[in-house]
């Protein structure tokens, strides 16, 4: 049966993916529509930049990251300066980590969702004497809604699933960085196959339940973009 | 003219092909633990030199290739960094029983690299604050190294950062996020670490590295011969060399 750690590895992953997906849905927005309207020459360098960690092994982003975090290094030195504390093996680390390695999942369903927007509604918006905020709360953010929903949920199970990212910095300390994908790794490491098979089983239930619900709300915004 | 150019090149292609399937198909498969692998280049190169017989090395922990071979995976030898998983492939039907055997006996060291001064038993008893260690759990050396601090009653006196197997322990500490460590005294020598204290082995259960013949293997003549050459005195004093101990045949 699950142990108390496997608990609290649980309340951890999802505290972290809460976070993380809070942090994002407030910084994805501006990048996404900054990324889908601007004209500006590095803006394909910053496309790519944000779409890297869906493209390279987090096993990387994991080295740079156990780098830069070291007290040696400018980041991780400023940081324990700061806070007394290393960004390695913490909470904060983790924080950091997800939010970069999360990012694409998040600004790229708002990115198609604002390059799709039919500019006559920001016209009439335009005409209707709306400034650049108001339209973006009246008009912009009712209409691209479930892609909102859609970018939070695939960037909240995304940080559920993060595994190689947290193996290099976390260092697996029990409520802090041990999260339920690491728990996991030891169970299967320690031939422990009855708490694996829990643990995967509910992470797979959970991430299908989840994703059939993204797929329902996108299907439904489909349906109703082709009846509209 | 450049369909008969094509054509050659796919045959020679096709013949580079079978010759490698060829050298492979020859070759020792050997699944070792991450922390031997480089030892373990050595003395295949050498194996090779001396007999010609080629050695093809997977490396990956300990754990993961256990479940690799339990699922099958084709390899001739398993060199394990435990006693514990050659032990339990030999007693499943994947190893051949009678055939685990020591190939090595690893130490640990308490490593401080930016201490000021000499690193001594004196110097980890005074330590405070977070050390990084192998997950005892996990590890062979992570499991020393917990029954080295509590017999020195130290166990309360540190927070724990832990790394998934010993290398990457190393890296905590080598990255500078962890001021110091237990660590493989195998690696501190690979890399010229220096400000260690080696650990006394009276402190911990023996970490033996045994190895295990598989029973999938088609070519158990030349992995026997190959046991042999690694518990040869030779190459034993060449893993000593290399930060084990070493001991014959242990049963």
């Amino acid at each position: 049966m699950l142990t108390e750690l496997d608990y609290s590895a649980i309340i951890l992953t999802f505290k972290l993916a809460g976070l993380t997906t809070l942090i994002l849905l407030i910084i994805s927005p501006p990048l996404a529509w900054w990324l889908a309207r601007s004209r500006f020459v590095l803006r394909p360098f910053i496309e790519a930049l944000v779409a890297l960690p869906l493209v390279l092994p987090p096993t990387v982003l994991g080295f740079y990251l156990l780098i830069s975090f070291s007290p040696d290094n400018f980041i991780g030195g400023l940081w324990l300066r700061l806070t007394g504390d290393t960004l390695a093996f913490s909470f904060i680390g983790l924080l950091i980590a997800s939010v970069i390695y999360s990012l694409p999942f998040v600004v790229q369903p708002l990115q198609s969702a604002f390059v799709n927007l039919d500019k006559d509604y920001l016209e009439v918006a335009a005409t209707l004497g709306f400034n650049s905020t108001e339209t973006f709360y009246k008009v912009v953010f009712p209409m691209v809604l479930p892609s909102f929903i859609i970018a939070g949920a695939l960037g909240f199970a995304h940080t559920v699933g993060e595994f190689g990212v947290v193996l290099m910095i976390g260092g697996n300390i029990p409520g802090e960085t041990q999260l339920l994908s690491i728990a996991l790794f030891d169970h299967v490491e320690t031939l422990q196959y009855q708490q694996a098979h829990l643990l995967s089983f509910g992470l797979l239930a959970f991430s299908m339940t989840l994703l059939v619900l993204i797929y329902g709300v996108l299907k439904k915004r489909q349906q109703r973009m082709i009846d509209a | 003219m450049t369909k008969k150019l094509f054509m050659k090149m796919t045959i020679c292609l096709l013949l580079l092909m079978l010759l490698y399937s060829f050298s492979v198909q020859a070759s020792i498969k050997v699944a070792v633990a991450s922390n031997f692998k480089t030892t373990l280049i050595e003395i295949a190169a050498l194996y090779e030199i001396e007999t010609g017989q080629k050695i093809l090395i997977s490396s990956a922990s300990t754990g993961i290739l256990y479940h690799q071979i339990q699922q099958g995976a084709p390899f001739d030898l398993f060199l394990s960094a435990d006693l514990k998983r050659a032990k339990l492939t030999e007693d499943s039907n994947k190893g051949v029983s009678g055939s685990r055997f020591t190939y090595a006996q690893g130490r640990i060291a308490f490593w401080a690299p930016k201490h000021a001064d000499f690193v001594n038993a004196d110097t980890l008893q005074k330590f405070k604050g977070r050390i990084a260690i192998a997950n005892p759990k996990l590890a062979p050396y992570g499991l020393a190294t917990e029954q080295t601090l509590n017999n020195l009653n130290l166990l309360q006196q540190f927070s724990y950062v832990q790394g998934a197997n010993i290398s990457q322990t190393y890296q905590f500490i080598d990255s500078g996020n962890v001021k110091a460590g237990f660590v493989a005294y195998s690696l501190l020598l690979e890399h010229q670490g220096r400000n260690f204290f080696l650990i006394p082995t009276s402190y911990h259960q023996p970490i033996l590295q045994q190895g295990v013949l598989l029973t999938g293997s088609k070519k158990s003549l030349e992995v026997y011969n190959f046991m042999d050459y690694l518990t040869s005195t030779t190459i034993q004093r060449l893993i000593r060399s290399k930060g084990y101990l070493t001991i014959k045949y242990v049963n």
